[in-house]
């Protein structure tokens, strides 16, 4: 019981500093007005730690992110039937559950070490647009063509480019904005649709 | 020949639906902006753009390579203005030389250059718990008994590597320029006010002292500017 309240310490730890990193970093917060970028939602926890004698000239610098990359939790059970365990006390029965063949071993093989950096990404390649305060019915227009609801849209991966978003409700409100999507990044769009202008009602 | 001219007027109208918006709105009067100066007819208004602003207003990191700065240009009703890059120029405080503002396309570049240098460090933290049961025989004895146990596992991981966040990618700079020229001042001959952003390749202080120079007609309006 003893290992398990340290193993999670330990863990809970590494998620506190990650998301401590994620919070404190001059360059993290990133929020948006409309349509602006918002790393500090970004898929991957992605966390920027600046140097600690980061002066103007540094920025300019080589940057070194730190982030979680995932998290592995993993749970077994086995029971070996009949006979003993090969390897005799201290390592059986106690010896990894997860190398018994009925769950995979998140400790054994080469998980995490050979994977290049970023290699769990969500939506790899791509960046994430999430929309906010538009209403769930409105319907999505990306360079015209329906993409679906709000809804079903409050929050989706596109390749990097430039797109027409179009925001429209049942009641006629609309909202217009040229987003720019880069890879990794997440734009936040505070929505809010208005009535568009008739031909009529122009100065 | 009426192909050909069909198919130019298709690809005039492409061009012309690819183009996409230019600069930003300009406000109703050069006055309405921090630094405003007027010489021959011509209203110049300019506010810089502080580090917090320029990252909310650009999706494109530019504080990594540039100074932004919005410039709105008002031109005499009576005669056209030929706005150009080159009139307008960036000098801190005291300093000799002054900068002139790059282009779209050079502060794409830039910017695509720093991201690919930044590092990515990638920790997986990764824990476990099992639970064993089964049949053990005593060594000395040989007598069977249920044995039983918890077992628990943590461990983490760490992947150093190159980069490969926002700008790094040749599509991702494809899509900065777009974005810089987009809301960048239009080049060109006006006779309506205009507006947009100038990029000057100084990298940007938490504060500084900075001077616009622009040259209109031969003649130079000078606008300090502060970085806070």
């Amino acid at each position: 019981m003893k290992r398990v309240a340290v193993c999670l310490g330990i863990l809970f730890g590494l998620l506190t500093s990650s998301y401590a990193q994620n919070s404190s970093s001059d360059t993290l917060n990133r929020h948006g007005q409309t349509a602006t970028n918002d790393n500090s939602n970004d898929q991957d926890h992605e966390a920027t730690v600046t140097p600690s004698k980061q002066n103007d000239e540094q920025s300019s610098e080589r940057e070194t992110r730190l982030r979680l990359g995932g998290i592995v939790v993993s749970g077994g059970d086995a029971h070996f039937w009949p006979g003993v365990y090969p390897y005799g006390f201290p390592y059986g029965p106690f010896y990894s559950p997860f190398s018994t063949a009925q769950w995979w071993d998140p400790f054994w093989g080469f998980f995490p070490v050979v994977y290049p950096a970023g290699y769990f990404s969500l939506g790899d390649g791509k960046g994430e647009v999430k929309l906010d305060g538009a209403p769930k019915s409105a319907s999505v227009y990306l360079n015209g063509g329906y993409a679906g609801t709000v809804e079903r849209l409050k929050s989706f991966w596109l390749d990097p480019g430039v797109y027409d978003l179009v925001l429209s409700a049942p009641d006629g409100r609309e909202y217009q904005q040229r987003v720019y999507v880069l890879t990794g990044k997440t734009l936040k769009i505070e929505a809010k649709l208005v009535k568009p202008i008739a031909d009529g009602e122009r100065m | 020949m009426s192909k050909i001219i069909s198919s130019f007027a298709v690809l005039l109208f492409v061009s012309a639906a690819l183009a996409g918006p230019k600069g930003t709105v300009p406000r109703p009067s050069a006055a309405q902006y921090p630094l405003h100066a007027q010489e021959n007819g011509v209203s110049l208004g300019a506010k810089l753009l502080s580090r917090e602003e320029a990252r909310k207003t650009f999706v494109s990191d530019v504080n990594r390579c540039c100074i932004v700065v919005e410039i709105a240009l008002y031109p005499d009703q009576a005669s056209a203005l030929n706005v150009s890059l080159n009139d307008f120029a960036l000098r801190s405080k005291n300093a000799v030389s002054a900068t002139k503002p790059s282009s779209p396309k050079i502060v794409a570049a830039s910017i695509q250059q720093k991201a690919a240098g930044d590092r990515d460090i990638a920790v997986y933290p990764s824990a476990g718990i099992g639970y064993e049961s089964g049949t053990a025989y005593d060594p000395v004895t040989g007598a069977p008994r249920r044995v039983s146990g918890v077992s628990t596992q943590a461990g983490v991981g760490v992947a150093v590597g190159g980069s490969n966040g926002p700008g790094v990618s040749d599509r991702d700079r494809g899509v900065m320029e777009t974005e810089l020229m987009e809301k960048g001042l239009s080049e060109g001959s006006t006779t309506a006010a205009v507006a947009g952003y100038i990029y000057f390749p100084v990298i940007p202080k938490k504060k500084g002292d900075y001077q616009l120079e622009y040259v209109v007609d031969g003649k130079k309006l000078i606008l300090p500017l502060r970085l806070e």
